[in-house]
């Protein structure tokens, strides 16, 4: 019988993860395409780190961040929210992970569009209406390329979800996790069966990229 | 009328333009970097300038000593690109009624319905920018501007991505649209024929400063300086300086001739540049010389054939060979009919009412 647990949890890890990504993406996106302010540069950089530093470094000093000693654990658990091997440890690890790609996915879309076209909309309206009636329609399908990546990135991370959240069958083992377990419970099928299924998550997803309406300009 | 005097610095090239323009249609030319677009960018605000103010029709837009920047939609402008940077996932009735706000669904309805009577795009609102012409689509971005009914329209380079027959056709059909326009337009160009065919006011900039303002002709025919006849196309520039014998009338001493001129001189003993375009200067059959004033004679170097008239470059012979070559256009007719050639003898005459005093700037290009 296939655990049906790791396979919920980590379609909500993805979800909840794309939706954090890509609020905070597109924003720092936006910055890093149309503004030029002191301080950008190392900005660019750090957003790329996730993606180059081991995810066991990442995850340390996350948890050592969130801890229930931390400097930002002991405040959370003070008001309550407890980090550290939840669910919730899970969804923070996803999104740090697939954060560099919206970043990176909705800057170039952002760039493409012609800022000539920004210009002339900003003598007829508000800079906040430009941004919502002319850059995001023009940079959608970009940001959606954006965000579909960041969820198959959540739906497969481990090393930062490992250290952060733990493998805690039935609260934090999210898919990953539960084939490597399984794996190592020398219980192939039910390995075979979990990798299967996230073969088939991911490339639903890439089938809905591929079938975007193409656009009329 | 929009007037403007202000500084934008952008990594090490400052801006300082300082113009007046009437209502009516204005050329703002210089070459490429010369700094238009960027003025036009700190125009419509969407750039701000560190000091100075911008004022339209009386009212301040942009004021640094007082704080004062309006942001770019609430300044009665619009902007029309080259290419037109129309809103492509827009339709054209989604494009015109992009700037109309805080109207009624059927007051914009009316709205849109009119600008396509008068763009002649009845029958087209339900088109996208990829399914029209580029005359269409220019027509949809002066629409898109005009139909807010702004009190400046800028128009940057918008002819410049078209071949010469569309410019032509699209340059009338601007035109035209704009005799309804009441406000003031600022056409930013490089082309100085397209700055003199469209407008009345041209003002020459380059180097982020505005070297010279006024009515074309002026502009064209009495450039302020050595610059402002370089970039009008008076290509003959010569050095002299004013003679002043109380026998004759003043006149300009240049290697050994000496030019009789219109126009009041500077003081005798004065070093001035003057300039002369190359279609004033005339060619001058031989048994006619004494009849013209300021007559050289050289040899003809080299020829260009452009099509419609002649681009002749002359040398002198004597004491002004060293003045280098004088650049002479003209017709076809003509050249033929003096049978032309490389190499050929000739006399020319420069015209005492064409020969036209400049003021003299430092060497190094800047000036106070």
């Amino acid at each position: 019988m296939v655990e049906l647990f790791p396979i919920l949890l980590s379609l909500r890890v993805a979800t909840l993860s794309t939706f954090l990504a890509g609020l905070l993406g597109v924003g720092v996106a936006w910055l890093l395409a149309r503004k030029r302010f002191p301080g950008r540069t190392l900005l660019e950089s750090v957003v790329v780190l996730p993606l180059i530093l081991p995810p066991t470094v990442v995850g340390f000093y996350l948890l050592l961040l969130l801890g229930r000693s931390g400097p930002l654990g002991a405040r959370l658990e003070a008001v309550g929210l407890e980090i550290v091997f939840t669910w919730r440890a899970a969804v923070i690890a996803a999104t740090l992970a697939s954060f560099p790609l919206v970043v990176k996915a909705v800057q170039a879309a952002f760039e493409a569009v012609d800022p000539r076209i920004e210009a002339a909309a900003r003598t007829l309206r508000p800079a906040a209406s430009v941004f919502f009636t002319v850059t995001l329609p023009l940079a959608w399908r970009g940001i959606l390329a954006g965000m579909i990546l960041a969820f198959a990135r959540g739906m497969g991370e481990f090393g930062i979800t490992l250290m952060l959240a733990g493998s805690i069958p039935g609260r934090t083992q999210t898919l990953p996790l539960a084939i490597y377990d399984a794996v190592q419970a020398n219980d192939l099928a039910q390995a075979n069966a979990l990798a299967l299924i996230t073969i088939g998550i991911v490339t639903a997803l890439l089938f809905v990229l591929s079938r975007l309406p193409r656009a009329r300009f | 009328m929009l007037d403007f005097d202000f500084e934008y610095r952008l990594n090490g090239f400052t801006l300082t333009p300082a113009l007046t323009m009437e209502r009516g249609v204005s050329a703002l030319y210089g070459p490429s970097g010369a700094g238009k677009s960027l003025t036009l960018l700190c125009l419509v605000g969407l750039r701000r300038p560190e000091r100075g103010w911008i004022r339209l029709n009386r009212r301040t837009l942009f004021d640094a000593g007082a704080g004062i920047h309006i942001a770019p939609h609430l300044r009665r402008m619009a902007l029309v690109f080259q290419e037109y940077a129309l809103f492509p996932h827009l339709t054209v009735t989604g494009n015109l009624a992009y700037g109309l706000r805080g109207l009624t669904t059927a007051d914009a309805r009316d709205h849109v319905n009119a600008m396509l009577r008068l763009l002649r795009l009845e029958g087209f609102g339900n088109r996208y920018p990829s399914e029209l012409s580029g005359g269409q689509r220019q027509r949809v971005a002066l629409g898109r501007g005009l139909i807010v009914q702004p009190e400046l329209l800028l128009l940057d380079e918008p002819f410049s991505a078209l071949d010469q027959m569309e410019r032509e056709r699209l340059r009338a059909e601007v035109l035209d649209l704009l005799q309804g326009f009441g406000g003031t337009t600022v056409l930013v160009t490089h082309s100085l024929q397209e700055a003199y065919l469209m407008a009345r006011q041209i003002a020459v900039i380059d180097g982020g400063r505005i070297l010279q303002s006024g009515p074309r002709d002026e502009v064209l025919q009495h450039p302020r300086d050595r610059r402002v006849a370089e970039h009008v196309g008076a290509s003959n520039i010569f050095q002299g300086t004013v003679a002043g014998e109380a026998s004759a009338p003043p006149g300009i001493a240049w290697y050994e001739e000496r030019f009789n001129v219109a126009a009041t001189l500077p003081p005798p003993g004065t070093d001035v540049e003057f300039c002369i375009r190359p279609e004033h200067v005339r060619l001058v059959w031989p048994e006619r010389v004494a009849e013209r004033p300021n007559a050289l004679r050289g040899r003809l170097i080299t020829e260009v054939k452009r099509g419609i008239d002649y681009q002749l470059r002359f040398r002198a012979e004597g004491a002004a060979s060293g003045a280098g070559e004088i650049e002479i256009h003209c017709s076809e007719h003509l050249h033929s009919l003096m049978m032309l050639q490389p190499g050929k003898e000739l006399w020319i005459a420069l015209p005492p009412d064409k020969l036209h005093v400049l003021t003299l700037v430092p060497d190094d290009g800047t000036v106070g």
